[in-house]
């Protein structure tokens, strides 16, 4: 019993930051029904913007004064940033790009990773290995009758629920959102309703980027590291929470980060010699959605537009 | 007046004559300086030659009909030349076996890149996962021919075939689903290849096989050198001329796909999938014929650098191999095979000239693919308009196209 | 027509000629090339490069000595650790006629890829890195030695400690690449051969970041000991998740791949009282303290675990090619019928070309840092671990 509250934990944990990252996918195929690859290799680059920054708040003697509100204003300065990196992308990579195939503009953000990834690498000193990633989450832990509660696990899974709140207040609730809704609806009409799309787009970006942003700080503080390739695999993850909780849907990406985090520790436990093979679960899973339900949990039925 | 016309045209027609044999120069020196030279200075020079006269050649239209025209003209005597300085390279490359290597690497590269071209090019899938095709096929080959003695010819087959019906069962899930989902189903396909081969043992886990027998031609090992006048040969030598049959077979079959009935379909997919239903085109049928066919060649290159390296493992056949692959398709032009198979070259040989760079081999890679899709999405050399005479627009049974290099 | 062709062909003959011939340089010593092979780029890149420094730095050395009878020039090849890339690389060296012989890779499957490659053309190849049995047992060849001893007497020694320490009852977790499961092997062997027990063996994979799976089995089997077969990255996370998941009271000890800063830095306070059974500890005598400090006065990047392995490959090179010329057969014999005085001891070779002295090392984690256990506070009794009996 006590295993398994244990694993539940680790299976929270991991769900929440799938479904950070898979609420960005989810969003893009909304508005503009692209798969944005690099999505995955942003969390990684808010994690080696936000190395840089930790030490020079170091230097300046900032972080021993009073860490806890030093390190919040980091972490939302780094938001900031991925938010801009997220408009960046759109503008410099998929605005030129939209007229073109969609075939042309997935394979121009898998190149993006790419290159995303391997600039990490280049530029970062040391960048080829692994870097540790400063711990920003409170450390220790809470002992309930055999059960090990970590702070930190505590602070990410609280994290997560309170951007996902927040996010559901704003597409529900604002101007931005209901922009945000009828884009993905239908664009023509909510162009002709007087919508600016092009900005509705950009906030798709920036919110979809920052979130990853967070998933990606929150990860490495959480495991201690990060490395430059960590973003394809979480990219990856992602992606396939968004594709097991149906496309488009905001609602269905945190089902499917659900879903897939708990596919994933808990098969690893309970299938003998399931530990190496955790990957393959979840690649089967996502497998299976596409064959048996490619429209996801929440989705509707695909149907091609004539 | 008339006179001094026909003296014009006169020596335009000699000009005109002496284009082909020029541009033949420039190019042969400009290939031979980037492969033979061990100094990246060179190759980088040369580079940025072969560059420059293809950015006029593509930017100057008077330029580009005069070339085309008159290669148009002197096509048996580039054929006849291109062949036999395919032929002679190795000649004189007998003392530097690491070039002919290098070389036999470019030709299976070029295999694989005109696989891939049959999904990526012809009919729009994206496949993000292609390296697993070819580990499929290397795997298979290695396998059947270290564990059960079978023979270089039959594994070579099933390789081709079994890596084919991977293909067609990964292609499944496109059926319904669209093109992002497909990349994620390839994606996953390569991942989970690689995974297992690593974990089972049956495969040789992470080691992979080793002593992979070489093929045998008339009874004998392609590893024993050959003396010809007194000169011995290095091994790489016989390679290169093995492997340079199958590079001619996949180019005589790609180009054969590309203007039969299928090739066309292939395109009919990729433009409107919808409109190519309604046309009475089996699409289903025809995204899983590029799966097939891509895979098969896949499977035949796995085989291929199993055969001649002798030692295969799971490193091989990784995403970065299938990102690298997916970038001379894209260099080279979706759905031109002459293209693809330059930028296959390009891709393969510029790694080992730019060794000292090698750290920044994989963001050049990604960078050409970014770079060449957002300003060249049509590659090196552009998508053939298909042009069909009238003749061959009357008899309904034929769809063979004329085509202009 | 006929005409064209001959021009083309002329064309092609001159650039060839062109380019074909190029100055002779005058030689006063006769200039003899070898080779150096590693991971000079990716992840690798940090050792490879420790190697390739301390290689040089032999033969800077030797050269300088002045009574050397010729002017050595190391021709330096990437192999990125991927086997692909690492047969270019041999062939371009093994295909030289005036390289003589070559010191070569960290990788095990670069090794595997590339010993046929060497063997084919008769040169030498001394590995500084690799830990593979069959790179030297898998053939017949008389080209491959190692310098580097195998892990297998690494694990002999982690089983010893073990026993000293009474911990048999052990759960290996491991990464399913060749490094981690020759080491679970191994290890296996060992505890098993000193009358200890290895419960199970769980596998994780190279680039995993969530062990909460496979450290549930470890607390159901309740072990004594966990051995992490790996390297360093997931060896951190794992130990790191251990704590969290309240797995204190356990011996927890690696191989020579997680001896680097790294684990400590990762893992911060977590670190203190693991185990690694490592390599050579340089400063353990006279040799390898004058090899650092002439290397930290040339050099700022670390040599890393290898750096003493590829200076000693280095002079088993230079004293090859000194006493019997540069003649690559000569050479090879040469290389497996002698034995060296190196700093990592007197390097003596078994009938496949093994070595088998090298000073292996147990470690413990002493305020991050990997500290001689005979040298720690945790010898002397000052500091205690959790699980002593």
């Amino acid at each position: 019993m006590n295993t398994f509250l244990q694993l539940l934990i680790s299976a929270l944990l991991v769900s929440s930051l799938y479904s950070l990252v898979a609420v960005g996918f989810t969003m893009y195929v909304g508005v503009i029904n692209l798969a944005n690859f690099s999505h995955g290799d942003t969390c990684v680059l808010g994690t080696f913007l936000m190395m840089p920054l930790f030490l020079y708040a170091t230097k300046l003697g900032w972080i021993s004064a009073s860490t806890g509100l030093v390190i919040l204003i980091l972490i939302i300065l780094l938001i900031f940033l991925t938010g801009l990196w997220g408009a960046a992308i759109y503008t410099i990579l998929v605005k030129p790009l939209l007229a073109a195939p969609r075939l042309i503009l997935l394979l121009a953000t898998v190149a993006a990773g790419q290159v995303i990834r391997e600039a990490i690498r280049v530029i970062y000193p040391n960048g080829s290995n692994p870097q540790v990633f400063p711990k920003l989450l409170p450390s220790g832990s809470l002992n309930l009758s055999g059960i090990t509660l970590g702070y930190d696990s505590l602070t990410i899974i609280f994290l997560t629920i309170i951007c996902i709140l927040s996010l559901n207040f704003i597409i529900q609730k604002t101007k931005m959102g209901v922009a945000m809704r009828a884009v993905s609806q239908n664009a023509d009409v909510a162009q002709m309703m007087g919508i600016n799309i092009e900005q509705t787009i950009i906030s798709v970006f920036v919110i979809g980027s920052a979130l990853a942003g967070m998933a990606g700080i929150l990860n490495g503080s959480y495991y201690g590291i990060t490395k430059f390739n960590l973003g394809s695999n979480l990219g990856i993850k992602g992606f396939s929470a968004a594709v097991i909780g149906g496309l488009g849907d905001f609602k269905g990406a945190i089902v499917g980060g659900v879903l897939l985090g708990f596919i994933e520790v808990f098969a690893a436990a309970y299938i003998p010699n399931g530990s190496q093979y955790q990957d393959v679960f979840s690649f089967l899973a996502v497998i299976a959605f596409l064959i048996f339900r490619p429209s996801g949990i929440l989705g509707e039925k695909i149907f091609e537009k004539v | 007046m008339e006179t001094i016309n026909v003296k014009k045209r006169k020596t335009q027609f000699a000009l005109r004559k002496l284009i082909t044999p020029f541009l033949l120069i420039i190019v042969v020196a400009l290939l031979y300086s980037i492969v033979v030279f061990d100094n990246w200075l060179i190759t980088l020079i040369s580079l940025a030659i072969g560059t420059g006269l293809f950015v006029a050649y593509a930017k100057l239209p008077a330029l580009k009909t005069l070339i085309t025209e008159s290669m148009r003209k002197d096509r048996i005597l580039l054929l006849i030349v291109g062949v036999l300085a395919i032929i002679a390279v190795p000649l004189t490359l007998r003392t530097q076996p690491y070039i002919i290597h290098i070389l036999i690497i470019a030709q299976i590269s070029i295999i694989l890149a005109l696989g891939l071209n049959f999904q990526v090019g012809s009919t729009g899938i994206p496949n993000l996962g292609y390296a697993a095709f070819y580990g499929v096929g290397a795997y298979t080959s290695a396998l059947l021919s270290t564990k059960l003695g079978v023979s270089f010819w039959i594994s070579i087959l099933l390789a081709g075939c079994i890596s084919a019906l991977f293909g067609w069962l990964v292609g499944l899930p496109t059926l319904k689903t669209r093109s992002y989902h497909m990349a994620l189903v390839s994606i996953a396909f390569g991942l989970v290849t690689y995974i297992l081969l690593n974990n089972i043992a049956f495969t040789g886990g992470p080691n992979g096989i080793k002593n992979v027998p070489p093929p045998e031609l008339f009874g004998k090992s392609l590893f024993s050198s050959l003396r010809i006048f007194g000169h011995t040969f290095p091994v790489q030598f016989n390679f290169y001329y093995f492997v340079l049959v199958f590079v001619l077979l996949a180019f005589v079959v790609s180009r054969f796909i590309f203007n039969s009935k299928v090739g066309l379909y292939f395109n009919a997919v990729r433009e409107d999938e919808i409109a190519a239903k309604c046309s009475g085109i089996n699409t289903s049928t025809m995204k899983l014929l590029a799966f097939s066919i891509g895979a098969f060649f896949a499977g035949i290159a796995g085989s291929l650098y199993a055969h001649y390296i002798g030692y295969i493992s799971p490193e091989n056949f990784n995403m970065n191999t299938s990102l690298q692959i997916l970038g001379m398709v894209i260099m080279g032009g979706m759905d031109n095979i002459a293209g693809v198979g330059i930028g296959a070259f390009i891709l393969s040989v510029a790694p080992e000239k730019f060794r000292s760079l090698a750290d920044f081999r994989m963001l050049a890679t990604g960078l050409i693919i970014l770079l060449m899709l957002m300003f060249r999405p049509s590659g090196i050399i552009k998508q053939q308009i298909r042009k069909y005479s009238s003749k061959y627009l009357m008899s309904e049974n034929s769809t063979q196209g004329e085509h202009h290099g | 027509m006929s005409k064209k062709l001959v021009y083309a062909l002329l064309a092609i003959l001159m650039t060839v000629g062109l380019f074909g011939c190029g100055p002779a340089k005058p030689a006063e010593k006769q200039t003899v090339k070898i080779g150096f092979i590693g991971p000079l780029s990716g992840g690798g890149a940090a050792v490879g490069i420790g190697a390739k420094n301390s290689f040089q730095l032999k033969v800077d050395e030797v050269l300088a000595a002045g009574d050397y009878p010729y002017n050595v020039v190391v021709v330096y090849e990437d192999d990125a650790s991927d086997p692909a890339t690492g047969v270019a690389a041999a062939t371009k060296i093994a295909s030289d006629p005036d390289v003589v012989a070559a010191a070569t890779h960290w990788n095990s499957p670069v090794g595997l890829a590339t010993v046929d490659v060497f063997h084919k053309y008769g040169m030498a190849q001394v590995f500084w890195g690799t830990i593979h049995r069959d790179i030297i047992y898998g053939n017949d060849y008389k080209e491959p030695v190692r310098v580097i001893p195998t892990s297998e007497q690494s694990m002999e020694l982690a089983g010893d400690y073990a026993k000293q320490f009474g911990i048999l009852k052990w759960v290996i977790i491991n990464d399913t690449t060749d490094y981690g499961t020759k080491i679970r092997d191994e290890f296996t062997a060992a505890i098993e051969k000193r009358g200890g027990e290895v419960l199970e063996a769980i596998g994780v994979t190279v680039g995993q970041q969530d062990f909460s799976a496979a450290l549930s089995r470890v607390a159901e089997l309740q072990p004594e000991g966990i051995f992490y077969a790996g390297v360093t990255t997931e060896a951190a996370g794992v130990r790191i998740q251990a704590v969290k998941m309240g797995l204190t009271n356990v011996l927890f000890m690696g191989p020579p791949g997680i001896q680097s800063d790294t684990f400590g830095e990762i893992t911060g306070a977590d670190a203190e009282g693991t185990f690694c059974s490592g390599t050579f500890d340089v400063n353990s005598s006279e040799a390898g303290k004058a090899f650092v400090e002439a290397y930290n006065a040339k050099y700022t990047e670390p040599f890393e675990q290898n750096g003493p392995y590829a200076y000693d490959s280095a002079a088993i090179i230079l004293e090859a090619l000194k006493a019997v010329g540069p003649d690559r057969a000569k050479i090879v014999d040469y290389i497996l019928s002698h034995s060296y005085q190196g700093v990592i001891g007197k390097i003596e070779w078994d009938e496949y070309g093994q070595n088998y002295v090298g000073g292996l090392t147990m470690y413990v984690n002493q305020d991050q840092k990997w500290v001689k256990y005979e040298d720690s506070e945790y010898a002397s009794g000052k500091r205690t671990l959790p699980w002593a009996k």
